[in-house]
């Protein structure tokens, strides 16, 4: 009992950047009209409906606009250009994974399971198996994310393209909703549940109970089962034992179910859930690394000078699309994680751990490279929005390129924004995540050898290797 | 109904409708062509006949025309103009002879309707021959758009059946041109009398085309069997050789232009051919040393500066100087360093380029396929070469750093990241960040080699957990 109050005392002086207090926490439904909100049928719903609406618009402008230049096409820059750089900028980082709980994406198949849009149906229609516990991993969205990333050369540029993706996503949901149980898709197979299941680690918002021993009492476990207020959780969840943001879609049938107004939506320090030592695996490693990959490929192929590697990128050739996807592949999943297993065996070798599996090292530590792939992905987004934002206006106004002016924004010219400031807005990003990366390094550290001397010892070939990422990505976006 | 049976139908209208769409997109595509290909220029032989056309109706199908030879030009997107073109008319079969007086070309293509009348939002057929007032002109062009006159014959359908036929296409119309209680039209209001179906235009580059005073050019089209069949006529020299284009060498350059009502194409929009070479046979009025001298300036691929791309250059410099505060100063100073770079989709050459801070810079650039832009992050300089057209800038590099310089016309599917990079040496906004990384890694290490030995303990997430 002592230890544990010891064990207590270190963890409450626990702190990000030795500032920010991890344990910090503000209940936003504290605020009756915020809770009250979260507890209606139609919250978040309404929001999906117009965002469907939205979706709808993007994928009648795919269809319609074929092979018309994506830089005038209504889906490729609202998919590629505002969403995505929304996402990454804030929604993941600020707002976890808000944005499944408005995705549309989804929708269809879960309305077809439930026979009902606004109200409760806890009879669910659709075969309701059960998904393969073998398959309970992030392993087939991590393949279908850097598999769709082998398209980006028509995906982010062409309508049709879009449209794909887009209606493949949804045509997937419906299929797997009519056979598999809940929301198995999202949780086991949408491209883009993946990584912001990953990266809303370091999100500024969660969901979690107020009080865990309410919960305990509570024997219906009715935020699992589902009551005549809601469904159970459709994450396939247990919201009463939350601990981290990773699989959790902020669907909010957990307000509604829980008798006892027992959930809390906090404001919280950005990454506490990195140090969240439950259901780690090499499958969300993985993950990180394929996502730093990505942001290497997409910069090198769509930012960076080099023709050749855009027309394999585009497909201008089989053989050199095939270049591409090898090269691709190759990178992120050996030649990313072989790096940083060197380095995982390098710390274990150096912290003198003998007793610690370097599996072990290898999965805690990849988790100091969240806040890394992060920044690098919102200093990209820059590289995106900044000199491309104001094709923004001109879709709005011109959404199927059929010559409309809905908003008198469509004559507007391409104007890029700030892209003088672009390069040091990238490089303050960058230096933001490796600070951070550091600190959650060296964190992970403690948290993965136990003892202070041997973590530190352990921790500085990771600080080695976080520095020379880093100073890598800097050279590439301004170097 | 079977749960088993409502989840197959479900599963099944699903990908029909997801196929269908995709059929359906798949099938009305269109946009910028997936490949771009700089074709080789083609050679229509101009021969010689004793033959003179009038003109007739029966003299689009003469007999002449079975005896010449037909060459078939592949056309593309007219790519520069916005919004995109809905369709294209790919092939035109193009004929030519000359008579040592006239000279006269056939256009031949597949439309399956005659468009003929134009109203808003109705547009008509029609086709066009340019020929460079310039034989030095550069060969890789974009019809209508490019740095030297051009002599632009446009046929349209409308003015065809007003000139031979005397009808506008619309009956309604007529009361517009007749004064009230008038039986004939007997003053024309707002139809300018026509000489001829063929509109004789003079174009320097987009927005210029000008209507000559002299209109010479004549030309008769019609419609059959689903394709139009149009001729054009008009003397093989002039002595106006400020405003008419002149046959009077042994080789020539043209190129063709098709306009489909039906696909909404007017002005700009309309599909067009690269540039055909003419081989013009047996020009009495030439002897053989000249016919030499015309053909080595007709061959000319190397880009020579005209009075209009130093026109041109002088306006860009003006823009570039007026850039920064700094530059204004330095219009004195020696020769700027020049840097060629040419731009194709979607790739400058050089694509990273490194000067250093202070020098005086003057990019030069040409486009091998569209029109490529170049605008400078930092400098916000921004220029644009058109096929054949050298865009300029020149300006002191006086913020260190790499830059980012991006297409600022669209020129396809990739444009958005049609880039290249500006590097000002030294780099300091590099090394500063290299300084800042530094520094970080020595106090983050030093803080965890100088932190007190804790107890043994697990850090967890306090927030979560406890």
């Amino acid at each position: 009992m002592s230890e544990q109050n010891s064990n207590n005392q270190n963890d409450n002086d626990q702190k990000m950047l030795g500032i920010i207090p991890l344990n910090w926490r503000f209940d936003l439904a504290s605020i009756p009209i915020i809770r009250w909100m979260l507890k209606q049928r139609w919250f978040p719903m309404i929001i999906i409906l117009a965002n469907m609406f939205l979706f709808m618009v993007i994928l009648m402008s795919g269809v319609i606009g074929g092979f018309s230049s994506g830089n005038y096409s209504f889906g490729v820059m609202f998919v590629w250009i505002l969403w995505w750089v929304v996402l990454m900028m804030l929604l993941v980082p600020v707002l976890s994974r808000t944005w499944c709980m408005i995705c549309p994406l989804p929708s269809f198949g879960e309305w077809l399971q439930r026979m009902k849009i606004f109200g409760v149906n806890n009879k669910l229609g659709g075969l309701n198996i059960k998904w393969p516990k073998k398959l309970s991993n992030m392993w087939i969205m991590n393949i279908l994310f850097l598999i769709t990333t082998f398209f980006s050369g028509f995906f982010t540029v062409k309508p049709l393209a879009t449209f794909f993706l887009l209606g493949g996503i949804i045509v997937l949901g419906i299929l797997l909703s009519m056979v598999f149980e809940k929301r198995s898709f999202c949780l086991y197979v949408c491209p883009v549940s993946g990584f912001q299941g990953l990266y809303s680690n370091m999100a500024m918002t969660e969901i979690r109970v107020k009080d865990p021993a309410i919960c305990a009492k509570h024997k219906k476990k009715t935020c699992v089962t589902g009551n005549k207020k809601g469904y159970g959780c459709p994450w396939l969840l247990q919201p009463h034992s939350f601990k981290r943001n990773t699989y959790c879609g902020m669907c909010l049938e957990c307000f509604k179910t829980c008798p006892f107004d027992n959930m809390a939506f906090n404001i919280r320090p950005p990454g506490t859930d990195l140090l969240v030592n439950e259901q780690r695996g090499l499958d969300e490693a993985w993950k990180n690394f394929i996502m730093l990959a990505i942001a290497v490929m997409f910069y090198v192929a769509m930012m960076g000078p080099w023709g050749t590697l855009k027309n394999w990128v585009r497909g201008e050739t089989l053989a050199g699309w095939l270049k591409f996807i090898t090269l691709h592949t190759t990178f992120g999943l050996v030649a990313i994680p072989g790096t940083f297993l060197i380095t995982s065996w390098v710390s274990k070798l150096v912290s003198g751990a003998k007793d610690i599996a370097l599996r072990t090292v290898f999965i805690n530590l990849s988790y100091c490279l969240i806040p890394m792939g992060m920044a690098a992905w919102i200093a990209f987004s820059f590289g995106f929005l900044l000199p491309n934002g104001s094709y923004i206006l001109h879709i709005l106004s011109d959404p199927f390129a059929l010559g409309w002016d809905l908003f008198g924004t469509a004559n507007i010219p391409w104007t890029p924004v700030g892209t003088g400031w672009l390069v040091p807005i990238q490089f303050a990003v960058l230096f933001g995540g490796y600070i951070i990366s550091v600190d959650f390094g060296y964190k992970l550290c403690l948290q993965t050898y136990g003892d202070t001397a041997v973590a530190k010892r352990g921790f500085i070939p990771l600080l080695v290797l976080l520095t020379l990422v880093t100073v890598a990505f800097g050279w590439l976006y301004g170097g | 109904m079977n749960n088993k049976v409502s989840i197959a139908i479900v599963i099944l209208l699903t990908l029909g409708v997801f196929t269908w769409l995709i059929n359906y997109g798949w099938q009305n595509r269109y946009g910028s062509p997936e490949t771009y290909e700089i074709i080789a220029s083609e050679e229509l032989t101009v021969g010689y006949y004793a033959e003179d056309l009038a003109l007739k109706e029966t003299d689009v199908f003469a007999q002449i025309w079975q005896n010449i030879p037909i060459l078939k030009i592949v056309l593309k997107h007219q790519i520069t103009e916005r919004p995109w073109p809905k369709g294209l008319t790919p092939v035109v079969q193009v004929q030519a002879f000359h008579n040592g007086k006239d000279i006269y070309f056939k256009m031949t293509w597949e439309d399956d309707h005659a468009d003929t009348i134009a109203l808003i939002d109705t547009f008509v057929d029609g086709c066009a021959v340019a020929i460079p007032m310039d034989t030095e002109a550069p060969l890789r062009s974009i019809m209508m758009g490019f740095s030297s006159p051009v002599n632009i014959w446009q046929w349209q359908a409308n003015k065809d059946m007003q000139y031979w036929e005397g009808k506008t296409g619309i009956e309604d119309l007529d009361v517009d041109f007749v004064y009230p209680f008038e039986e004939k039209e007997i003053f024309s209001v707002t139809v300018p009398e026509l000489k001829s179906a063929v509109s004789d235009l003079l174009s320097q580059r987009i927005g210029s085309i000008t209507r000559k005073d002299n209109q010479i050019v004549q030309g008769r089209g019609l419609w059959r069997d689903g394709s139009w069949n149009v001729i054009f006529k008009r003397s093989l020299t002039t002595d106006n050789q400020e405003q008419d284009s002149q046959f009077s060498g042994v080789k020539q350059t043209v190129s063709f232009a098709v306009w489909d009502g039906d696909q909404d194409d007017r002005g700009s929009r309309k599909s067009i051919s690269e540039w055909v070479n003419l081989q013009i046979q047996s020009l009495p009025s030439k002897k053989p040393a000249d016919e030499q001298a015309l053909d080595n300036t007709s061959n000319i691929k190397v880009y020579k500066t005209s009075w209009i791309e130093k026109l041109c250059s002088f306006s860009s410099v003006r823009t570039a100087y007026g850039a920064t505060s700094q530059n204004q100063s330095v219009e004195t100073v020696k020769e700027p360093r020049v840097i060629n770079i040419t731009a194709k989709r979607f790739e400058y050459s050089p694509n990273r380029i490194s000067v250093k801070k202070g020098e005086l810079i003057t990019f030069r650039m040409e486009s091998l396929d569209v029109t490529h832009g170049l605008y400078l992050d930092g400098y916000g300089i921004n220029i644009k070469a058109r096929p054949g057209l050298i865009g300029k800038a020149t300006f002191v590099v006086d913020k260190p750093g790499r830059f980012t310089f991006r297409c600022s016309e669209t020129c396809g599917e990739f444009h958005p990241y049609m880039i290249g990079f500006l590097e000002v040496t030294p780099n300091t906004r590099f090394n500063l960040f290299l300084w800042a990384i530094g520094i970080a890694f020595v106090l983050m290490l030093g803080l965890v080699l100088c932190r007190n030995k804790q107890k043994k303990g697990v850090e967890t997430n306090v927030g979560t957990e406890q």
